[in-house]
């Protein structure tokens, strides 16, 4: 059975594979003189050992921690909706400006993590966007970007 | 000596008591209680974002200003941790432990009270400390090389792993990680790259903002919206009995004493010193209680001596930066950048040249902290109820703050990316049991244990004596290993018992 520790465990020591792998192509220099590549080789090495450990553990019959279910009562839908809008802000938030973004991102999550009601959602979301520029903006005065029509 | 001393103390007050600086004190500590209390937006986020604006003021103000959002976040920092156990800053995060666990008792304003207490009389102690060893002690710490540097980062990742609730061969494997996301970028030593891919951004590593604010802050978000809006365990009963009781404060006040000896020497060393002190402490207090296996469950040992540490550490912090011009972690490198903008340079005659700055500031501190007492005993209500915000409406401000503090530090959407991404990074390690402290200390260390670690082989000639023949390093690597060992073995012994239960 594919447990999420043996998961974990393969995963590791392919990040250690790489990391031994990226690691020896630079130069590792030796103990006296040790260079660039030294410590990940070394970095490299005890993640192949702790993820080795780990498989062997979470092999059948191995002593096994109880881990808490991937999501609560809010389900999967929420969190990936909240975490999509979040980097869809990322993506847009110096093209369209900082107050567009914090604008919709705020109608976005109120609205469909929040289920809260339109006229509130609108309320709020434009005095943040407004508080924002406000602040941040104007009496801060921190470059933060304008976003395409304000250039 | 004495006399001369008090003399420039009391120069520091005329200075500190101006109503100019009064004021930027006053907003110090108030933004830095409200960063506190705001989980997910530290007070590196807050000094970054208000490092812009001290650019205008007079250099005196700028650092009264910046120092009392760092002092003050540690007071704010212990409210969320204690009613909603959620650690508003990094040095907070061992009062979750017991000081959560007494409000569940129903005693979360005894909690508050001895948190802010502690604050209190470490913050005030240590500026003595302050005071009187950051013109003398740049002499003593000069002695210290490599091999103590690496000795003592060492000592700091075996006692966070130690200190991991989940299983310690998960803690170790989050230090390792955390050891190779700190080696992105350029070598410390010689500046070579490695791990960029290409990366403009990466070429500086990957910045400490952005992860902790990723693994903490966004790592956070995700988790509470996953498990249902509204369900959120947010602190509901009334807060009472702020006074601590003659009992309390017999059980607290040596934890406050150690740990403000702990804070203020531990404070001085280089990295997350602020962090580890908390640990050490915490570790400390644990060692030395008779009843060791009660801790977790709500003593009032556990809040007192971790918050006085903290307090303690930020005086600490300040004397590598005002005697040596080294600044020990994120938040002086940002002070030391506030001076320079106003052209002082940190260094030994930094106390000479500015007394006004310095003295101000010792000044300022004492001013501060009384300050916070009063914001943060009487007004503890406003701050809980910043705390009882619906999550639904707290959480999408939560995520602007960390938008816009990460992406003022470099005006770069990259960080923003990288953020997120190790949001998620957080988010999926919680449900495989792997926590975030042990990797963000070790990604913040790494840096300085490879840049000691070369040079002490380098001096030795690839010898690992230089190790365990100089006695310093001896003693913290030792200990650290016994610490390893301890808590491997004890988590074995663990299992063992409730097989046979």
């Amino acid at each position: 059975m594919l447990t999420r520790d043996l998961v974990s465990s393969i995963v590791l020591m392919v990040v250690a594979a790489a990391t031994l792998w990226q690691g020896s192509s630079l130069p590792v220099g030796s103990l006296s003189s040790p260079n660039t590549g030294f410590l990940p080789v070394i970095l490299g090495g005890l993640l192949l050992v702790l993820g080795f450990i780990l498989f062997i553990k979470s092999l059948p019959g191995g002593k096994k921690e109880a881990l808490p279910p991937w999501t609560g009562p809010g389900g999967w839908k929420v969190l990936l909706l909240t975490g999509a809008s979040l980097f869809v802000v990322a993506i847009v938030f110096e093209i369209i400006g900082y107050v567009a973004s914090i604008f919709f991102l705020m109608l976005f999550l109120l609205r469909a993590i929040g289920r809260r009601r339109w006229p509130a959602v609108v309320v709020i979301s434009a005095a943040s966007a407004f508080g924002f520029y406000l602040v941040f903006g104007y009496l801060l005065n921190i470059p933060l970007p304008p976003g395409i029509w304000m250039r | 000596m004495g006399l001369e001393i008090l003399d420039k103390v009391f120069y520091g007050f005329s200075v500190s008591l101006t109503p100019i600086n009064l004021m930027f004190c006053f907003l110090g500590v108030l933004a830095g209680t409200l960063v506190g209390v705001l989980p997910g937006l530290g007070p590196i986020a807050a000094i970054s974002l208000l490092l812009p604006i001290t650019f205008k003021m007079s250099p005196v103000s700028a650092v009264i200003l910046l120092a009392g959002i760092f002092y003050g976040s540690m007071y704010g920092g212990s409210t969320t941790s204690i009613l909603v156990n959620i650690p508003g800053e990094s040095a907070s995060i061992v009062t979750c432990l017991d000081g959560y666990q007494m409000a569940r008792k129903g005693r979360a304003g005894i909690a508050l009270g001895i948190s802010a207490f502690s604050s209190f009389v470490a913050g005030t102690l240590s500026i003595v400390g302050l005071v009187i060893l950051a013109p003398t002690l740049g002499r003593a710490a000069l002695s210290i090389g490599p091999p103590e540097y690496f000795a003592l980062a060492f000592l700091g990742l075996t006692l966070v792993t130690s200190l991991s609730r989940g299983s310690t061969l998960k803690a170790l494997i989050m230090v390792v990680l955390g050891l190779l996301v700190g080696s992105i970028g350029g070598d410390p030593v010689s500046g070579t790259q490695r791990f960029t891919f290409g990366s403009i951004t990466l070429l500086d590593g990957v910045g400490i903002v952005p992860v902790a604010m990723g693994m903490f802050g966004i790592g956070e978000i995700l988790e509470n919206v996953a498990s249902g809006i509204g369900t959120k365990d947010i602190y509901q009963e009334k807060i009472e009995g702020l006074l601590p009781k003659w009992l309390d404060w017999k059980e607290s006040i040596w934890p406050m004493i150690r740990g403000t000896v702990l804070g203020f020497f531990i404070g001085i060393l280089p990295g997350p010193s602020v962090t580890i002190s908390t640990f050490v402490s915490y570790a400390t207090e644990k060692k030395l209680s008779r009843t060791p296996e009660k801790f977790g469950t709500g003593v009032i040992q556990g809040v007192a001596g971790p918050e006085a540490a903290n307090n303690a550490a930020t005086s600490g912090a300040f004397i590598p930066l005002v005697s040596l011009g080294i600044p020990a972690n994120i938040m002086m490198a940002l002070f030391m950048g506030a001076l320079m903008i106003h052209g002082i340079q940190p260094g030994p005659l930094f106390i000479t040249q500015h007394p006004d700055i310095f003295w101000g500031f010792i000044g300022s501190m004492y001013i501060g902290n009384v300050l916070l007492l009063l914001l943060n005993l009487p007004l503890i209500g406003i701050w809980v109820k910043i705390l009882k915000i619906p999550y639904d409406i707290l959480f999408p401000f939560i995520f602007l703050f960390c938008l816009v503090g990460v992406y003022t530090l470099n005006n770069n959407v990259v960080e923003i990316l990288i953020m997120l991404l190790f949001g998620v990074f957080g988010y999926v390690n919680r449900k495989l049991g792997f926590e975030g402290a042990p990797f963000i200390l070790a990604m913040v260390l790494g840096p300085i244990m490879e840049k000691c670690l070369r040079q002490s082989l380098v001096i030795s000639h690839g010898r690992p004596e230089i190790f365990y023949s100089r006695p310093l390093p001896a003693i913290l690597i030792g200990i650290g290993i016994v610490v390893l060992i301890y808590s491997v073995l004890s988590a074995g012994l663990k299992t063992r018992l409730k097989e046979g239960e």
